[in-house]
C-alpha cells in the first residue's frame, strides 16, 4: 500500500470512529470536529493502538493537530523529539517563586 | 519492586457506601446533555455515591471497619496494625490512622501508618500489612482504604465530576497458609498527569492559584483542584498494567488461564475493558462494577470484591489485583482468596 492509500485509510478510520457527519481530509483539524472531546482522544488512542500498533501519549496531542499530523506520527513514530513540559506544568513541579 | 511473602491471607473485606446518590444525568444542565451522555456511554458510570459534607474518608472507612469487626466477631485486642490508604486525610497533621486507632478502640500497641496514594493505594496497603505480619511485628492488620475525591474536584470539572465516586473499605490481613506475590512500580516523571498543583508546601494556595482556568465553555478548574490528563493516564495504564501482570504471573508461576479473577482498579469501564483486551483474557474474568459507584480510588478493588463475591460463589484460588494511578504508581498482587470472607457493601 502506498502512502496515499494509507493516508486515505487512516482518514476513513478516523471518520468511522468519530461518526463524523462532514467529509474529513488530511488537513482536517481534530479539535475543529463537532463534539471533539478528551473522550474522542481516548477512543482515537485506542483505535490507533488496535489497528496500527502505536500507543500515542497524551502529550502527542499537543503536536497532532490534523489527521496528516496523526499520519506522520504513525508512519514515523520516532521522527519527533520529546516535548519538554510547558511553562504551566513546570510551575507545578519546580519550586514556587 | 517484586516480592513473594509467605503465609499471608486476606481474611475478610467490607465496604461502606455513602447513602447520597448522584445520577450522572442530573448534571446535564451544567455540562450539556450530549456531553454527559457520551461520557456515560464511554465510562459506563451512571451513578456515584458521595459522602455528606461533614463526612470524611476516615468516617467512611471507620464505618466499614466497624461493620467488618462486627461481622467477623473479631476481638479488637487482636488487631495490632492499622493502615489508612487515602489522599483525603482528616488533617495535614496528625496522621489519620492514629485517630482511627483511638476511634476503633484498638490497643495503644497498634502500629499505624497513613499511605498517601490513590488508585494504587490498596496494593500498597496490603503490601505494608503483609510486611508487618511476615516480620512478626503484627498478627492482624486492618487496611482501611477510601477517598472523598469530590473534595479535590472543582465543581465545573466535567471530566472528573462525571467519574469519581466515594466509598470506605476495610480489609483484615492475617497470617495464613498461602504465599502472596507483590509488584510495585513508580514513575515520578508523570507526577503532573494526576495532581493537585497547589495547596502543598511547593505551591501554597494564593490568589493566583485560585484563578479559574477553562478547558472550554463548560469545564475547567483552578490550581487548587485535582487535574487529570485523561489521555495520559489511559496510555500509562495500557502500557504498564498488562506487562506488570505478566511479570507477576511469571514470578508466582501461574498461567494466565488458571487465574480465576483479575480484579483491576475500577477507573472506568473503557479503561478496564481495554486492559482486559490487552491482558488477553476472557471478559468474564475481568469484572467491572463502576455503573453505580464510579471510580472510588483506593476503595475500588475491595469494593469490587465485596460487591461481587458476597453473593456470587466462584473459585477464587488465584486472584490478581492491580492498582494504578497517582504518582505515577502501579502494582499488583497475586493471592489466594478462597478463604476470604466478603461482606456485602453496607448501603448497597
Amino acid at each position: 500500500m502506498n502512502n496515499c492509500n494509507e493516508l486515505n485509510s487512516l482518514i476513513k478510520d478516523v471518520s468511522d470512529l468519530l461518526k463524523s457527519e462532514s467529509t474529513l481530509t488530511a488537513d482536517t483539524k481534530l479539535s475543529d470536529l463537532k463534539d471533539w472531546t478528551s473522550l474522542s482522544a481516548l477512543n482515537l488512542i485506542a483505535m490507533i493502538d488496535d489497528k496500527y500498533g502505536i500507543l500515542l501519549k497524551g502529550s502527542d496531542f499537543h503536536r497532532i493537530q490534523t489527521i496528516h499530523d496523526l499520519f506522520v506520527k504513525i508512519t514515523c513514530p520516532t521522527s519527533e523529539q520529546t516535548e519538554s513540559p510547558s511553562d504551566d506544568v513546570k510551575q507545578w513541579i519546580t519550586p514556587y517563586t | 519492586m517484586k516480592a513473594i511473602i509467605n503465609n499471608i491471607e486476606i481474611s475478610s473485606i467490607a465496604a461502606w457506601l455513602p447513602t447520597r446518590k448522584i445520577d450522572m444525568d442530573s448534571m446535564n444542565d451544567m455540562f450539556g446533555e450530549n456531553s454527559v451522555a457520551e461520557t456515560i456511554r464511554t465510562t459506563g458510570i451512571k451513578q456515584i455515591r458521595l459522602a455528606e459534607p461533614n463526612e470524611t474518608a476516615s468516617d467512611l472507612c471507620y464505618n466499614a471497619a466497624i461493620s467488618l469487626i462486627e461481622k467477623d466477631a473479631i476481638d479488637t485486642s487482636l488487631i495490632d496494625g492499622l493502615v489508612f490508604a487515602s489522599q483525603t486525610a482528616d488533617y495535614i497533621v496528625p496522621s489519620t490512622s492514629v485517630i482511627l486507632q483511638d476511634r476503633l478502640k484498638l490497643s495503644r500497641d497498634t502500629v499505624c501508618i497513613d499511605i498517601h496514594y490513590g488508585c494504587s493505594g490498596y496494593i500498597y496497603g496490603i503490601f505494608q500489612a503483609a510486611l508487618w505480619i511476615q516480620s512478626g511485628a503484627c498478627q492482624n492488620v486492618l487496611v482501611l482504604a477510601g477517598d472523598t475525591t469530590s473534595r479535590l474536584i472543582h465543581p465545573k470539572d466535567r471530566s472528573l465530576r462525571l467519574v469519581f465516586g466515594e466509598c470506605g473499605t476495610a480489609t483484615l490481613v492475617s497470617r495464613g497458609d498461602h504465599p502472596m506475590g507483590f509488584t510495585l512500580h513508580s514513575d515520578g516523571s508523570g507526577a503532573n498527569e494526576l495532581i493537585v498543583p497547589a495547596g502543598g508546601f511547593r505551591l501554597p494556595i494564593s490568589e493566583k492559584t485560585s484563578e479559574f482556568i477553562a478547558d472550554d465553555e463548560c469545564s475547567g478548574r483552578t490550581k487548587n483542584d485535582l487535574y487529570m490528563d485523561g489521555t495520559g493516564i489511559f496510555t500509562f495504564a495500557v502500557s504498564r498494567v498488562p506487562r506488570d501482570i505478566d511479570n507477576l504471573l511469571s514470578m508466582v508461576g501461574w498461567q494466565k488461564d488458571d487465574v480465576d479473577v483479575f480484579a483491576l482498579h475500577q477507573a472506568n469501564k473503557f479503561i478496564v475493558d481495554y486492559l482486559q483486551k490487552k491482558i488477553n483474557v476472557p471478559s468474564d474474568k475481568v469484572p467491572v462494577n463502576v455503573a453505580l459507584y464510579g471510580n472510588t480510588g483506593p476503595a475500588s478493588i475491595p469494593l469490587l470484591l465485596s460487591d461481587l463475591y458476597s453473593t456470587e460463589h466462584q473459585s477464587l484460588k488465584k486472584v490478581i489485583m492491580s492498582g494504578f494511578g497517582v504518582g505515577l504508581s502501579w502494582g499488583s498482587i497475586a493471592s489466594n482468596l478462597e478463604n476470604t470472607r466478603f461482606y456485602e457493601p453496607v448501603n448497597k
